[in-house]
Protein backbone atom coordinates (compact mmCIF):
# COMPACT_ATOMS: atom_id res chain seq x y z
CA UNK A 1 0.00 0.00 0.00
CA UNK A 2 1.12 3.49 -0.72
CA UNK A 3 1.58 5.48 2.50
CA UNK A 4 1.32 8.82 0.68
CA UNK A 5 -2.28 8.04 -0.15
CA UNK A 6 -3.36 8.01 3.47
CA UNK A 7 -2.91 11.69 3.95
CA UNK A 8 -6.44 12.61 2.87
CA UNK A 9 -7.42 13.97 6.26
CA UNK A 10 -4.22 15.95 6.51
CA UNK A 11 -5.60 18.45 4.01
CA UNK A 12 -8.11 20.07 6.35
CA UNK A 13 -11.14 21.68 4.77
CA UNK A 14 -11.59 25.37 5.60
CA UNK A 15 -13.58 25.62 8.78
CA UNK A 16 -13.24 21.92 9.54
CA UNK A 17 -12.50 21.06 13.17
CA UNK A 18 -8.90 20.35 14.12
CA UNK A 19 -7.93 16.70 13.47
CA UNK A 20 -8.64 14.47 16.42
CA UNK A 21 -6.37 11.51 17.34
CA UNK A 22 -6.30 8.89 14.56
CA UNK A 23 -8.29 6.33 16.53
CA UNK A 24 -11.36 8.48 16.97
CA UNK A 25 -11.29 10.75 13.96
CA UNK A 26 -13.28 8.49 11.70
CA UNK A 27 -16.04 6.32 13.09
CA UNK A 28 -16.69 5.73 9.39
CA UNK A 29 -13.52 3.59 9.27
CA UNK A 30 -15.08 1.25 11.78
CA UNK A 31 -18.28 1.05 9.75
CA UNK A 32 -16.37 0.32 6.56
CA UNK A 33 -14.29 -2.44 8.14
CA UNK A 34 -16.90 -3.98 10.41
CA UNK A 35 -18.69 -6.33 7.95
CA UNK A 36 -15.51 -7.87 6.54
CA UNK A 37 -13.72 -8.02 9.89
CA UNK A 38 -16.72 -9.61 11.64
CA UNK A 39 -17.01 -12.21 8.89
CA UNK A 40 -13.31 -13.07 9.18
CA UNK A 41 -13.48 -13.25 12.96
CA UNK A 42 -16.49 -15.58 13.08
CA UNK A 43 -15.97 -17.72 10.00
CA UNK A 44 -12.19 -17.72 9.61
CA UNK A 45 -10.32 -17.14 12.89
CA UNK A 46 -12.74 -19.00 15.17
CA UNK A 47 -12.87 -22.08 12.88
CA UNK A 48 -9.05 -22.17 12.73
CA UNK A 49 -9.00 -21.92 16.52
CA UNK A 50 -11.53 -24.75 16.77
CA UNK A 51 -9.34 -26.83 14.46
CA UNK A 52 -6.25 -26.34 16.61
CA UNK A 53 -8.22 -27.09 19.81
CA UNK A 54 -9.71 -30.23 18.27
CA UNK A 55 -6.25 -31.46 17.26
CA UNK A 56 -5.40 -31.69 20.97
CA UNK A 57 -8.40 -33.86 21.81
CA UNK A 58 -8.72 -37.61 22.12
CA UNK A 59 -10.83 -39.77 19.84
CA UNK A 60 -12.25 -43.25 20.12
CA UNK A 61 -14.64 -44.91 17.72
CA UNK A 62 -17.19 -45.56 20.46
CA UNK A 63 -16.75 -42.50 22.68
CA UNK A 64 -16.31 -39.97 19.87
CA UNK A 65 -14.27 -36.84 20.54
CA UNK A 66 -12.87 -36.60 24.08
CA UNK A 67 -12.76 -33.35 26.02
CA UNK A 68 -9.38 -33.54 27.75
CA UNK A 69 -6.22 -31.90 26.48
CA UNK A 70 -3.74 -34.41 25.03
CA UNK A 71 -0.90 -34.22 22.49
CA UNK A 72 -1.70 -37.84 21.61
CA UNK A 73 -2.63 -37.15 17.94
CA UNK A 74 0.67 -35.39 17.24
CA UNK A 75 2.63 -38.12 19.01
CA UNK A 76 0.94 -40.73 16.84
CA UNK A 77 1.78 -38.76 13.67
CA UNK A 78 5.44 -38.18 14.49
CA UNK A 79 5.92 -41.59 16.14
CA UNK A 80 4.62 -43.62 13.22
CA UNK A 81 6.98 -44.44 10.34
CA UNK A 82 3.98 -44.85 7.99
CA UNK A 83 2.84 -41.27 8.68
CA UNK A 84 6.39 -39.90 8.51
CA UNK A 85 6.76 -41.53 5.10
CA UNK A 86 3.57 -39.72 4.00
CA UNK A 87 5.01 -36.45 5.27
CA UNK A 88 8.20 -37.03 3.27
CA UNK A 89 6.20 -37.95 0.16
CA UNK A 90 4.15 -34.75 0.49
CA UNK A 91 7.27 -32.59 0.56
CA UNK A 92 8.85 -34.50 -2.32
CA UNK A 93 5.70 -34.04 -4.39
CA UNK A 94 5.72 -30.29 -3.74
CA UNK A 95 9.38 -30.09 -4.72
CA UNK A 96 9.01 -32.18 -7.89
CA UNK A 97 5.97 -30.19 -9.02
CA UNK A 98 7.81 -26.91 -8.39
CA UNK A 99 10.86 -28.09 -10.37
CA UNK A 100 8.70 -29.36 -13.24
CA UNK A 101 6.78 -26.08 -13.35
CA UNK A 102 10.07 -24.15 -13.33
CA UNK A 103 11.61 -26.17 -16.17
CA UNK A 104 8.44 -25.77 -18.26
CA UNK A 105 7.53 -22.24 -17.23
CA UNK A 106 10.81 -20.32 -17.20
CA UNK A 107 11.43 -20.59 -20.96
CA UNK A 108 7.84 -19.46 -21.59
CA UNK A 109 8.30 -16.40 -19.38
CA UNK A 110 11.60 -15.70 -21.14
CA UNK A 111 10.02 -16.00 -24.57
CA UNK A 112 7.32 -13.52 -23.49
CA UNK A 113 10.02 -10.82 -23.26
CA UNK A 114 11.08 -11.24 -26.90
CA UNK A 115 7.74 -12.22 -28.49
CA UNK A 116 5.76 -9.90 -30.74
CA UNK A 117 2.63 -8.31 -29.27
CA UNK A 118 0.45 -10.78 -31.17
CA UNK A 119 2.41 -13.82 -29.94
CA UNK A 120 2.38 -12.45 -26.39
CA UNK A 121 -1.40 -12.20 -26.41
CA UNK A 122 -1.74 -15.82 -27.59
CA UNK A 123 0.78 -17.17 -25.08
CA UNK A 124 -0.86 -15.33 -22.19
CA UNK A 125 -4.21 -16.66 -23.32
CA UNK A 126 -2.95 -20.26 -23.58
CA UNK A 127 -1.14 -20.21 -20.26
CA UNK A 128 -3.65 -18.27 -18.17
CA UNK A 129 -7.05 -19.25 -19.55
CA UNK A 130 -6.92 -22.77 -18.01
CA UNK A 131 -7.02 -20.95 -14.64
CA UNK A 132 -10.66 -20.16 -15.44
CA UNK A 133 -11.52 -23.86 -15.61
CA UNK A 134 -11.99 -25.77 -12.38
CA UNK A 135 -8.99 -27.84 -11.26
CA UNK A 136 -11.29 -30.85 -11.17
CA UNK A 137 -11.95 -30.54 -14.91
CA UNK A 138 -8.29 -30.05 -15.80
CA UNK A 139 -7.30 -33.03 -13.67
CA UNK A 140 -9.99 -35.13 -15.30
CA UNK A 141 -8.52 -34.14 -18.68
CA UNK A 142 -5.19 -35.67 -17.59
CA UNK A 143 -7.09 -38.78 -16.50
CA UNK A 144 -8.24 -39.14 -20.12
CA UNK A 145 -4.76 -38.42 -21.51
CA UNK A 146 -2.81 -40.70 -19.17
CA UNK A 147 -5.40 -43.41 -18.45
CA UNK A 148 -6.15 -46.73 -20.14
CA UNK A 149 -7.22 -46.19 -23.80
CA UNK A 150 -5.99 -42.62 -23.29
CA UNK A 151 -4.28 -40.28 -25.71
CA UNK A 152 -0.76 -41.17 -24.55
CA UNK A 153 -1.18 -44.95 -24.71
CA UNK A 154 -2.94 -44.73 -28.10
CA UNK A 155 -0.26 -42.43 -29.51
CA UNK A 156 2.56 -44.66 -28.27
CA UNK A 157 0.84 -47.76 -29.64
CA UNK A 158 0.60 -45.97 -32.98
CA UNK A 159 4.36 -45.44 -32.81
CA UNK A 160 4.82 -49.15 -32.18
CA UNK A 161 5.63 -48.79 -28.48
CA UNK A 162 3.89 -50.73 -25.76
CA UNK A 163 3.44 -48.93 -22.47
CA UNK A 164 1.66 -49.26 -19.19
CA UNK A 165 -0.72 -46.34 -18.50
CA UNK A 166 1.01 -43.69 -16.38
CA UNK A 167 -2.13 -43.21 -14.32
CA UNK A 168 -1.97 -43.85 -10.57
CA UNK A 169 1.71 -43.06 -10.22
CA UNK A 170 3.71 -40.21 -8.76
CA UNK A 171 4.71 -39.18 -12.30
CA UNK A 172 1.04 -38.69 -13.20
CA UNK A 173 0.46 -36.52 -10.12
CA UNK A 174 3.56 -34.41 -10.88
CA UNK A 175 2.45 -33.93 -14.51
CA UNK A 176 -1.04 -32.90 -13.41
CA UNK A 177 0.20 -30.50 -10.72
CA UNK A 178 2.86 -28.96 -12.97
CA UNK A 179 0.15 -28.27 -15.53
CA UNK A 180 -2.37 -26.91 -13.06
CA UNK A 181 0.14 -24.68 -11.23
CA UNK A 182 2.50 -23.58 -14.04
CA UNK A 183 0.55 -20.34 -14.70
CA UNK A 184 1.57 -19.04 -11.24
CA UNK A 185 5.24 -19.66 -12.01
CA UNK A 186 5.04 -18.01 -15.44
CA UNK A 187 3.28 -14.96 -13.93
CA UNK A 188 5.87 -14.61 -11.21
CA UNK A 189 8.93 -15.01 -13.45
CA UNK A 190 7.46 -12.84 -16.22
CA UNK A 191 6.85 -10.00 -13.76
CA UNK A 192 10.44 -10.27 -12.61
CA UNK A 193 11.82 -10.35 -16.16
CA UNK A 194 9.68 -7.36 -17.15
CA UNK A 195 11.25 -5.34 -14.37
CA UNK A 196 14.77 -5.75 -15.80
CA UNK A 197 16.02 -2.66 -17.61
CA UNK A 198 16.73 -3.88 -21.18
CA UNK A 199 19.86 -1.71 -21.19
CA UNK A 200 21.51 -3.94 -18.58
CA UNK A 201 21.82 -7.18 -20.63
CA UNK A 202 22.62 -4.94 -23.62
CA UNK A 203 25.50 -3.40 -21.70
CA UNK A 204 26.82 -6.90 -20.98
CA UNK A 205 26.82 -7.85 -24.67
CA UNK A 206 28.32 -4.53 -25.76
CA UNK A 207 31.15 -5.25 -23.31
CA UNK A 208 31.76 -8.48 -25.22
CA UNK A 209 29.68 -11.09 -23.38
CA UNK A 210 28.23 -13.82 -25.58
CA UNK A 211 24.40 -13.99 -25.57
CA UNK A 212 24.56 -17.14 -23.41
CA UNK A 213 26.93 -15.51 -20.97
CA UNK A 214 24.86 -12.32 -20.82
CA UNK A 215 21.85 -14.45 -20.00
CA UNK A 216 23.59 -16.62 -17.40
CA UNK A 217 25.39 -13.83 -15.57
CA UNK A 218 22.94 -10.92 -15.92
CA UNK A 219 19.36 -11.80 -16.87
CA UNK A 220 19.10 -15.06 -14.92
CA UNK A 221 20.36 -13.70 -11.58
CA UNK A 222 18.14 -10.63 -11.92
CA UNK A 223 15.10 -12.86 -12.44
CA UNK A 224 15.84 -14.93 -9.33
CA UNK A 225 13.34 -13.11 -7.06
CA UNK A 226 10.57 -14.07 -9.48
CA UNK A 227 11.89 -17.63 -9.74
CA UNK A 228 11.99 -17.95 -5.95
CA UNK A 229 8.50 -16.50 -5.49
CA UNK A 230 7.10 -18.72 -8.24
CA UNK A 231 8.76 -21.89 -6.99
CA UNK A 232 7.55 -21.24 -3.45
CA UNK A 233 3.98 -20.60 -4.60
CA UNK A 234 3.94 -23.81 -6.66
CA UNK A 235 5.57 -25.76 -3.82
CA UNK A 236 3.05 -24.63 -1.22
CA UNK A 237 0.04 -25.12 -3.51
CA UNK A 238 1.28 -28.52 -4.72
CA UNK A 239 2.08 -29.91 -1.29
CA UNK A 240 -1.37 -29.00 0.01
CA UNK A 241 -3.42 -29.79 -3.10
CA UNK A 242 -6.05 -32.46 -2.75
CA UNK A 243 -7.92 -33.11 -6.00
CA UNK A 244 -4.96 -33.88 -8.26
CA UNK A 245 -3.16 -36.40 -5.98
CA UNK A 246 -6.50 -38.03 -5.13
CA UNK A 247 -7.55 -38.55 -8.75
CA UNK A 248 -4.24 -39.09 -10.58
CA UNK A 249 -2.41 -40.86 -7.74
CA UNK A 250 -5.08 -43.45 -7.06
CA UNK A 251 -6.17 -44.98 -3.76
CA UNK A 252 -2.69 -46.12 -2.74
CA UNK A 253 -0.92 -42.81 -3.29
CA UNK A 254 -1.16 -41.10 0.08
CA UNK A 255 -0.06 -37.56 0.85
CA UNK A 256 -1.01 -35.40 3.86
CA UNK A 257 -3.99 -33.80 2.11
CA UNK A 258 -5.54 -37.13 1.10
CA UNK A 259 -5.01 -38.44 4.64
CA UNK A 260 -6.73 -35.34 6.07
CA UNK A 261 -9.71 -35.99 3.80
CA UNK A 262 -9.81 -39.69 4.60
CA UNK A 263 -9.56 -39.20 8.37
CA UNK A 264 -12.15 -36.43 8.41
CA UNK A 265 -14.82 -37.58 5.99
CA UNK A 266 -14.35 -41.37 5.72
CA UNK A 267 -13.13 -42.42 9.16
CA UNK A 268 -14.72 -39.45 11.01
CA UNK A 269 -11.64 -39.12 13.26
CA UNK A 270 -11.76 -35.33 13.47
CA UNK A 271 -9.01 -34.82 16.06
CA UNK A 272 -6.49 -36.81 14.02
CA UNK A 273 -7.61 -35.05 10.80
CA UNK A 274 -7.17 -31.70 12.59
CA UNK A 275 -3.69 -32.69 13.79
CA UNK A 276 -2.73 -33.70 10.24
CA UNK A 277 -4.09 -30.39 8.92
CA UNK A 278 -2.12 -28.36 11.46
CA UNK A 279 1.01 -30.42 10.71
CA UNK A 280 0.59 -29.81 6.98
CA UNK A 281 0.28 -26.05 7.42
CA UNK A 282 3.21 -25.82 9.83
CA UNK A 283 5.52 -28.02 7.75
CA UNK A 284 4.78 -26.08 4.55
CA UNK A 285 5.36 -22.75 6.32
CA UNK A 286 8.60 -24.02 7.82
CA UNK A 287 9.91 -25.16 4.44
CA UNK A 288 8.93 -21.84 2.82
CA UNK A 289 10.68 -19.93 5.61
CA UNK A 290 13.90 -21.97 5.40
CA UNK A 291 14.01 -21.87 1.59
CA UNK A 292 13.46 -18.11 1.50
CA UNK A 293 16.18 -17.53 4.09
CA UNK A 294 18.63 -19.85 2.34
CA UNK A 295 18.18 -18.28 -1.08
CA UNK A 296 17.92 -14.64 -0.02
CA UNK A 297 21.06 -14.93 2.07
CA UNK A 298 23.04 -16.64 -0.68
CA UNK A 299 25.31 -15.47 -3.45
CA UNK A 300 22.67 -13.30 -5.14
CA UNK A 301 21.22 -11.68 -2.05
CA UNK A 302 21.69 -8.24 -3.58
CA UNK A 303 18.95 -8.84 -6.19
CA UNK A 304 16.36 -9.41 -3.46
CA UNK A 305 16.50 -5.83 -2.19
CA UNK B 1 19.32 -13.30 -28.95
CA UNK B 2 20.64 -15.52 -31.81
CA UNK B 3 17.99 -16.67 -34.30
CA UNK B 4 18.50 -20.37 -33.51
CA UNK B 5 18.02 -19.82 -29.78
CA UNK B 6 14.98 -17.67 -30.45
CA UNK B 7 13.45 -20.34 -32.68
CA UNK B 8 14.01 -23.21 -30.25
CA UNK B 9 12.69 -21.12 -27.38
CA UNK B 10 9.62 -20.36 -29.48
CA UNK B 11 9.11 -24.03 -30.34
CA UNK B 12 9.41 -24.99 -26.67
CA UNK B 13 6.91 -22.28 -25.70
CA UNK B 14 4.47 -23.54 -28.33
CA UNK B 15 4.78 -27.06 -26.93
CA UNK B 16 4.17 -25.89 -23.35
CA UNK B 17 1.16 -23.84 -24.49
CA UNK B 18 -0.29 -26.89 -26.22
CA UNK B 19 0.21 -29.02 -23.10
CA UNK B 20 -1.35 -26.27 -21.04
CA UNK B 21 -4.63 -26.33 -22.95
CA UNK B 22 -4.49 -30.06 -23.79
CA UNK B 23 -6.52 -31.39 -20.82
CA UNK B 24 -9.33 -28.92 -21.48
CA UNK B 25 -9.39 -29.62 -25.24
CA UNK B 26 -9.33 -33.37 -24.66
CA UNK B 27 -12.40 -33.15 -22.41
CA UNK B 28 -14.41 -31.11 -24.89
CA UNK B 29 -13.52 -33.48 -27.77
CA UNK B 30 -14.24 -36.58 -25.67
CA UNK B 31 -17.64 -35.21 -24.63
CA UNK B 32 -18.87 -35.71 -28.22
CA UNK B 33 -17.93 -39.40 -28.25
CA UNK B 34 -20.39 -42.02 -29.46
CA UNK B 35 -18.82 -44.76 -27.33
CA UNK B 36 -20.12 -45.88 -23.93
CA UNK B 37 -16.63 -45.91 -22.44
CA UNK B 38 -13.77 -43.42 -22.31
CA UNK B 39 -11.25 -43.88 -25.14
CA UNK B 40 -9.24 -41.13 -26.78
CA UNK B 41 -9.50 -40.38 -29.64
CA UNK B 42 -13.26 -41.13 -29.67
CA UNK B 43 -14.29 -43.85 -32.16
CA UNK B 44 -17.25 -41.78 -33.42
CA UNK B 45 -19.08 -38.54 -32.74
CA UNK B 46 -22.48 -37.94 -31.19
CA UNK B 47 -24.24 -35.59 -28.79
CA UNK B 48 -25.79 -38.36 -26.73
CA UNK B 49 -23.87 -37.63 -23.54
CA UNK B 50 -25.25 -34.11 -23.43
CA UNK B 51 -28.77 -35.55 -23.69
CA UNK B 52 -27.85 -38.01 -20.95
CA UNK B 53 -26.81 -35.07 -18.74
CA UNK B 54 -30.30 -33.60 -19.00
CA UNK B 55 -31.71 -36.82 -17.53
CA UNK B 56 -29.62 -36.47 -14.38
CA UNK B 57 -31.43 -34.04 -12.07
CA UNK B 58 -28.66 -34.12 -9.44
CA UNK B 59 -26.27 -32.46 -11.89
CA UNK B 60 -28.82 -29.84 -12.89
CA UNK B 61 -29.47 -29.11 -9.19
CA UNK B 62 -25.75 -28.77 -8.55
CA UNK B 63 -25.44 -26.43 -11.50
CA UNK B 64 -28.09 -24.20 -9.94
CA UNK B 65 -26.38 -24.35 -6.53
CA UNK B 66 -23.05 -23.43 -8.14
CA UNK B 67 -24.53 -20.50 -10.06
CA UNK B 68 -26.43 -19.09 -7.07
CA UNK B 69 -23.43 -19.46 -4.73
CA UNK B 70 -21.03 -17.94 -7.28
CA UNK B 71 -23.34 -15.00 -7.90
CA UNK B 72 -23.83 -14.43 -4.17
CA UNK B 73 -20.09 -14.76 -3.51
CA UNK B 74 -19.30 -12.31 -6.29
CA UNK B 75 -21.65 -9.64 -4.92
CA UNK B 76 -21.06 -10.10 -1.18
CA UNK B 77 -17.29 -10.45 -1.48
CA UNK B 78 -16.91 -7.43 -3.76
CA UNK B 79 -19.15 -5.26 -1.58
CA UNK B 80 -17.45 -6.15 1.72
CA UNK B 81 -14.04 -6.11 0.05
CA UNK B 82 -14.60 -2.69 -1.49
CA UNK B 83 -15.74 -1.21 1.84
CA UNK B 84 -12.70 -2.66 3.59
CA UNK B 85 -10.40 -1.51 0.76
CA UNK B 86 -11.63 2.08 1.11
CA UNK B 87 -10.85 2.03 4.83
CA UNK B 88 -7.47 0.35 4.30
CA UNK B 89 -6.31 2.62 1.47
CA UNK B 90 -7.85 5.98 2.38
CA UNK B 91 -7.55 6.03 6.16
CA UNK B 92 -4.78 5.44 8.59
CA UNK B 93 -5.65 3.88 11.92
CA UNK B 94 -4.20 1.57 14.49
CA UNK B 95 -4.07 -2.07 13.47
CA UNK B 96 -4.25 -1.37 9.74
CA UNK B 97 -1.28 -3.63 8.97
CA UNK B 98 -2.72 -6.37 11.16
CA UNK B 99 -6.06 -6.25 9.34
CA UNK B 100 -4.32 -6.28 5.98
CA UNK B 101 -2.49 -9.47 6.87
CA UNK B 102 -5.67 -10.99 8.32
CA UNK B 103 -7.56 -10.33 5.09
CA UNK B 104 -4.81 -11.90 2.97
CA UNK B 105 -4.47 -15.02 5.15
CA UNK B 106 -6.89 -17.17 3.10
CA UNK B 107 -4.38 -16.91 0.22
CA UNK B 108 -1.84 -18.99 2.09
CA UNK B 109 -4.22 -21.40 3.79
CA UNK B 110 -5.08 -24.46 1.68
CA UNK B 111 -8.82 -24.67 0.87
CA UNK B 112 -8.89 -28.23 2.16
CA UNK B 113 -7.80 -27.11 5.62
CA UNK B 114 -10.11 -24.12 5.73
CA UNK B 115 -12.97 -26.45 4.73
CA UNK B 116 -12.10 -28.89 7.51
CA UNK B 117 -11.85 -26.05 10.06
CA UNK B 118 -15.20 -24.60 8.99
CA UNK B 119 -16.84 -28.05 9.11
CA UNK B 120 -15.62 -28.68 12.65
CA UNK B 121 -16.61 -25.17 13.77
CA UNK B 122 -20.12 -25.38 12.29
CA UNK B 123 -20.65 -28.84 13.79
CA UNK B 124 -19.44 -27.58 17.18
CA UNK B 125 -22.14 -24.89 17.21
CA UNK B 126 -24.85 -27.01 15.55
CA UNK B 127 -24.91 -24.71 12.52
CA UNK B 128 -26.16 -26.19 9.24
CA UNK B 129 -23.96 -27.24 6.32
CA UNK B 130 -24.94 -26.75 2.68
CA UNK B 131 -25.65 -23.62 0.65
CA UNK B 132 -25.01 -20.97 3.33
CA UNK B 133 -21.87 -22.66 4.57
CA UNK B 134 -20.48 -22.89 1.01
CA UNK B 135 -21.33 -19.21 0.42
CA UNK B 136 -19.54 -18.13 3.61
CA UNK B 137 -16.49 -20.25 2.73
CA UNK B 138 -16.31 -18.79 -0.77
CA UNK B 139 -16.69 -15.20 0.44
CA UNK B 140 -13.74 -15.70 2.82
CA UNK B 141 -11.64 -17.36 0.09
CA UNK B 142 -12.33 -14.63 -2.51
CA UNK B 143 -12.08 -11.63 -0.14
CA UNK B 144 -8.28 -11.17 -0.55
CA UNK B 145 -8.77 -10.76 -4.30
CA UNK B 146 -11.70 -8.36 -3.93
CA UNK B 147 -9.70 -6.18 -1.53
CA UNK B 148 -6.64 -6.33 -3.76
CA UNK B 149 -8.44 -5.41 -7.00
CA UNK B 150 -10.35 -2.51 -5.43
CA UNK B 151 -7.26 -1.29 -3.51
CA UNK B 152 -5.15 -1.21 -6.68
CA UNK B 153 -7.92 0.76 -8.42
CA UNK B 154 -8.24 3.18 -5.47
CA UNK B 155 -4.49 3.80 -5.36
CA UNK B 156 -4.71 5.03 -8.94
CA UNK B 157 -7.30 7.68 -8.01
CA UNK B 158 -6.14 11.00 -6.58
CA UNK B 159 -8.03 11.51 -3.28
CA UNK B 160 -8.04 15.20 -4.19
CA UNK B 161 -10.83 14.71 -6.75
CA UNK B 162 -13.28 13.51 -4.11
CA UNK B 163 -12.17 16.37 -1.88
CA UNK B 164 -12.78 18.79 -4.75
CA UNK B 165 -16.33 17.48 -5.12
CA UNK B 166 -16.82 17.88 -1.37
CA UNK B 167 -15.58 21.45 -1.41
CA UNK B 168 -18.01 22.18 -4.27
CA UNK B 169 -20.85 21.12 -1.98
CA UNK B 170 -21.36 17.40 -2.65
CA UNK B 171 -22.06 15.29 0.44
CA UNK B 172 -19.63 12.38 1.07
CA UNK B 173 -22.07 9.79 -0.33
CA UNK B 174 -22.66 11.80 -3.48
CA UNK B 175 -18.96 12.55 -3.91
CA UNK B 176 -18.11 8.83 -3.70
CA UNK B 177 -20.76 7.63 -6.14
CA UNK B 178 -20.38 10.39 -8.71
CA UNK B 179 -16.61 10.85 -8.62
CA UNK B 180 -14.62 8.00 -7.06
CA UNK B 181 -16.80 5.04 -8.00
CA UNK B 182 -16.73 5.63 -11.78
CA UNK B 183 -12.94 5.86 -11.52
CA UNK B 184 -12.54 2.54 -9.67
CA UNK B 185 -15.19 0.71 -11.70
CA UNK B 186 -12.64 -1.47 -13.65
CA UNK B 187 -11.29 -2.78 -10.33
CA UNK B 188 -14.80 -3.51 -9.09
CA UNK B 189 -15.68 -5.34 -12.31
CA UNK B 190 -12.45 -7.36 -12.08
CA UNK B 191 -13.34 -8.29 -8.52
CA UNK B 192 -16.91 -9.32 -9.44
CA UNK B 193 -15.73 -11.50 -12.34
CA UNK B 194 -12.80 -13.05 -10.50
CA UNK B 195 -14.79 -13.85 -7.35
CA UNK B 196 -17.48 -15.46 -9.47
CA UNK B 197 -14.97 -17.67 -11.28
CA UNK B 198 -13.08 -18.65 -8.13
CA UNK B 199 -16.32 -19.59 -6.40
CA UNK B 200 -17.68 -21.44 -9.42
CA UNK B 201 -14.48 -23.53 -9.68
CA UNK B 202 -13.72 -24.10 -5.98
CA UNK B 203 -13.52 -27.75 -4.90
CA UNK B 204 -11.44 -28.36 -1.77
CA UNK B 205 -13.32 -26.27 0.82
CA UNK B 206 -16.74 -27.01 -0.68
CA UNK B 207 -16.01 -30.72 -0.41
CA UNK B 208 -16.26 -30.46 3.38
CA UNK B 209 -19.26 -28.19 3.84
CA UNK B 210 -21.49 -29.51 1.01
CA UNK B 211 -24.42 -31.78 1.78
CA UNK B 212 -25.91 -34.36 -0.63
CA UNK B 213 -28.80 -31.91 -1.20
CA UNK B 214 -26.70 -28.77 -1.62
CA UNK B 215 -23.55 -29.67 -3.51
CA UNK B 216 -21.72 -27.47 -6.01
CA UNK B 217 -21.06 -28.81 -9.50
CA UNK B 218 -17.26 -29.33 -9.09
CA UNK B 219 -17.91 -31.32 -5.90
CA UNK B 220 -20.63 -33.36 -7.65
CA UNK B 221 -18.15 -34.06 -10.47
CA UNK B 222 -15.48 -35.12 -7.95
CA UNK B 223 -17.86 -37.47 -6.14
CA UNK B 224 -18.94 -38.97 -9.48
CA UNK B 225 -15.39 -39.47 -10.83
CA UNK B 226 -14.40 -41.10 -7.55
CA UNK B 227 -16.83 -43.95 -8.31
CA UNK B 228 -17.34 -43.94 -12.10
CA UNK B 229 -15.29 -43.57 -15.26
CA UNK B 230 -17.55 -42.86 -18.23
CA UNK B 231 -18.11 -40.08 -20.82
CA UNK B 232 -21.09 -38.59 -18.93
CA UNK B 233 -18.72 -36.53 -16.82
CA UNK B 234 -16.89 -35.20 -19.90
CA UNK B 235 -20.17 -33.66 -21.11
CA UNK B 236 -20.80 -32.08 -17.69
CA UNK B 237 -17.19 -30.88 -17.45
CA UNK B 238 -17.52 -29.35 -20.90
CA UNK B 239 -20.38 -27.23 -19.60
CA UNK B 240 -17.90 -25.80 -17.06
CA UNK B 241 -15.41 -25.21 -19.90
CA UNK B 242 -18.04 -23.34 -21.94
CA UNK B 243 -18.88 -21.24 -18.88
CA UNK B 244 -15.15 -20.45 -18.51
CA UNK B 245 -14.99 -19.46 -22.20
CA UNK B 246 -17.88 -17.07 -21.60
CA UNK B 247 -16.08 -15.62 -18.57
CA UNK B 248 -12.91 -15.30 -20.67
CA UNK B 249 -14.80 -13.30 -23.29
CA UNK B 250 -16.16 -10.97 -20.57
CA UNK B 251 -12.67 -10.53 -19.08
CA UNK B 252 -11.04 -9.83 -22.44
CA UNK B 253 -13.74 -7.22 -23.15
CA UNK B 254 -13.43 -5.48 -19.79
CA UNK B 255 -10.07 -5.93 -18.06
CA UNK B 256 -7.88 -8.17 -20.22
CA UNK B 257 -6.58 -11.55 -19.10
CA UNK B 258 -2.98 -10.41 -18.65
CA UNK B 259 -3.94 -7.31 -16.68
CA UNK B 260 -6.30 -9.28 -14.43
CA UNK B 261 -3.27 -11.25 -13.27
CA UNK B 262 -0.98 -8.24 -13.05
CA UNK B 263 1.00 -8.60 -16.29
CA UNK B 264 1.63 -5.53 -18.36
Amino acid sequence: MNPEMNGTAAIALPGAPAPRPARWRKPVVLLLLLPAAALFLVFFLLPLGALVVNSFHDYSRLGGIGQTFTPKQYLSIFGDSFYLEILGRTLRLGLLAALAALVLGYPVALYLTIATARQRAWIILAVLSPLLVSVIVRTFGWLIILGPNGLLVTALEGAGLDMQPLLHSETAVVIGLANVLMPFLVLSVATSLQAIDPAVPLAASSLGASPLRAFLTVTLPLSLPGVLAGVLIVFSLASSSYVTPALLGGANYKVLSTVVYQQALVLQNWPLAAAFAVTLVLVVFLVLFVQTRAVEGGKYKVVFH
Amino acid sequence: MPAAARRSLGAFTLLVCLCSVAPVLVIVIESFTSANYIAFPPPGLSGKWYLETLKRPEFIDSMVVSLVVALGTSIVSTTLGALAAIALVRHSFRGRRLLQSLFSMPLSLPGLIFGLALLQFLALHDLPLGGWAILVAHVVITMPFAIRFVSVALLGVNPGVELAARSLGANPWHAFWRVTFPLIRPGVVASLVFAFILSFDEVAASLFVSTPEAMTLPVRIYVYIDQNYDPLITAISSVLVFAAALALAVIEKTVGMGRLFGLR
